[in-house]
């Protein structure tokens, strides 16, 4: 009997953790969705934690004509989508040749792509500076879709590289003897069988590309082709004006992902689980 | 090589030569300019000139430099106990108990991890706000008057970047524990349970142990990030008031793009680069031990 007891004490402390942490990790988002929705009155004064007592969906209206946000949402779709099939289609092939023929030479390429993964950002991002001036790409969307698809090779080449192994070696055995060429084999046999990893790729440098700062910080500075994160951090300053338009902005900026987790959230807790692997 | 692609040489080079090239152009050489520019003095327009270890001398006498440590280790230190701490109970409960919900919470605690950090960093600076702000606000209901504004305190502030920082990562890191403890057979904890082993023991047993090299990647990950912690910094506080929050990431920004020393930056490149990738190996040769135990 006392037993019992003890351990229904646990659960409840268990179960109250679990929906604290809870708490702390959604009302904050919900909190920014109620302000956006709110005037400052009441977002300071009269109802700084409910949901909006009458929605002002005009602040949606201000923040898109206020901020741009069309214009920024269009540079990250296009930078996201040509660095994600660029990364993609380059680490599908490169890790391909990677995993079938183990030579000394692309054991080497394979090592030294992996390195890739313990470089902090910061150590290539002068060089790029300059690189991307002498090229004259600076301020077009070229000098952040090269730079993303070439950062995104040692994760993807890590996930691939064990999908293509465990492909029996058979496959292409079969189609060369029936005749087939290289990249005939490749296209119509080989990648084929790729197809869940590739849709866990695509999701997972989507939204990394979607949401990277850093590198967009240090080359882009005209305002026509910030991408959304950069062209947020541009209207820091104006907390002091009007809450609502902001946190609408927010909002919206977050649309993306937030639809994606809805459709693919599995998918996405996989390649994060991959991610973690590359230590 | 396998005979079946003795005579595919040209399309295999084809297959590799686009990712060795950009490769080779945006991480590569990059990576090694940077360690020769650290030894030049240079502001990107005219001739660069040779200037030996003066970079160095510079960054090591430089007033900022002890603050940017300082607060890098405190950046590593509440983000390592924030993600891991919290992300391994809550993982080991999630993985552990069965329960009504508990996919809805695994979601709910992910879903930070997706925001932008543009998004995260100004939600919090809302959130942080010395008037209007949710905490103070919550203070002010609850009639304490702790009031302040939080960004702007010298330690508290560097503390309250990290905070946000820690809030948006550490979904990540509960779901790679969650994967790691999910992985260990289920025949282990049935075997102990016919043992006559309680959770308690289980946990200390069987859980921790198999996923300790899981957790050790995490804590990896959070002390080298506290080096190169720049976005949410930058976003939030910008470093400052003054000086109070600068690390080594933000202090390379404001040599490249307030000063126009591509020099310097480099140099302060270079110590970040050394830094995190000695924390690392650093890490994994004092925990090496630690593993063999199981």
């Amino acid at each position: 009997m006392k037993k019992i007891k003890k351990i229904s004490a646990s659960r409840i402390i268990m179960y109250f953790m679990v929906a604290a942490y809870g708490f702390v990790s959604l009302y904050p988002i919900v909190w920014m969705e109620f302000y956006s929705l709110k005037n400052n009155e009441e977002i300071f004064v009269t109802n700084p934690f409910g949901p909006p007592l009458a929605a002002q969906w005009s602040n949606y209206a201000k923040a898109i004509a206020q901020f741009n946000i069309p214009l920024y949402f269009k540079n990250s779709m296009l930078v996201s989508i040509a660095s994600m099939v660029l990364g993609i289609m380059f680490s599908l092939m490169f890790t391909y040749v990677i995993a079938r023929v183990r030579t000394r030479t692309t054991k080497f390429l394979h090592n030294l792509i992996l390195i890739g993964m313990f470089i902090p950002i910061q150590a290539v991002m002068t060089p790029l500076i300059v690189m991307v001036k002498s090229l004259h790409l600076s301020n077009t969307r070229w000098s952040l879709i090269i730079p993303y698809a070439a950062l995104s090779f040692p994760f993807a080449v890590m996930v691939l590289y064990g999908f293509y192994r465990s492909l029996p070696i058979e496959l292409e055995e079969s189609a060369y003897m029936e005749g087939a060429g290289f990249f005939k084999t490749y296209f119509a046999i080989i990648l084929p069988q790729m197809k869940s990893i590739i849709s866990v790729l695509i999701i997972y440098q989507f939204m990394t590309h979607w949401n990277e700062f850093s590198l967009a910080l240090i080359l882009i500075t005209k305002d026509s082709m910030k991408t959304m994160p950069l062209g947020l951090a541009g209207f820091y300053g104006s907390m002091s004006s009007e809450w609502g338009p902001i946190g609408a902005a927010l909002v919206m900026a977050s649309l993306p992902v937030i639809i994606m987790y809805l459709i693919f959230g599995n998918k996405i807790s996989d390649a994060m689980t991959y991610s973690g692997m590359k230590n | 090589m396998n005979i079946l692609f003795k005579k595919k040489k040209l399309p295999m080079l084809i297959f590799v030569a686009p990712t060795v090239i950009l490769f080779g152009v945006i991480v590569i050489i990059p990576l090694l300019q940077s360690a020769v520019m650290g030894f030049t003095e240079w502001d990107g327009i005219n001739e660069a000139t040779y200037i030996g270890l003066k970079n160095y001398k510079k960054l090591l006498k430089s007033r900022d430099l002890m603050v940017a440590i300082r607060n890098s280790v405190l950046f590593s230190v509440v983000l390592t106990v924030y993600q891991v701490g919290i992300g391994t109970l809550l993982a080991y409960i999630i993985a552990n108990f069965k329960f009504k919900g508990r996919t809805f919470f695994k979601n709910i605690y992910f879903f930070p991890v997706l925001l932008s950090v543009s998004v995260v960093g100004q939600l919090w600076i809302s959130i942080y706000h010395g008037d209007f702000g949710l905490i103070n606000q919550t203070f002010h209901l609850l009639g304490l008057d702790w009031q302040q504004n939080w960004l702007n305190e010298p330690v508290k502030g560097i503390i309250a970047v990290t905070i946000a920082e820690g809030w948006k990562g550490m979904g990540y890191h509960m779901l790679l524990i969650y994967a790691a403890m999910k992985n260990v057979p289920e025949v282990y904890y049935e075997a102990a349970t016919i043992d006559g082993a309680n959770k308690k023991s289980q946990f200390l047993h069987i859980t921790l142990p198999l996923t300790i090299p899981t957790i050790k990647v995490s804590v990896v990950m959070c002390i080298t990030f506290g080096f190169r912690a720049f976005e949410m910094i930058y976003l939030m506080t910008g470093g400052g008031p003054g000086n109070y929050s600068t690390t080594l990431p933000i202090m390379m920004y404001e040599a490249l793009f307030g000063l126009q020393k591509y020099g310097y930056g480099s140099a302060i490149a270079v110590v970040i680069v050394v830094l995190c990738v000695g924390l690392m190996l650093l890490i994994n040769k004092l925990t090496d031990r630690f593993d063999e135990q199981y």
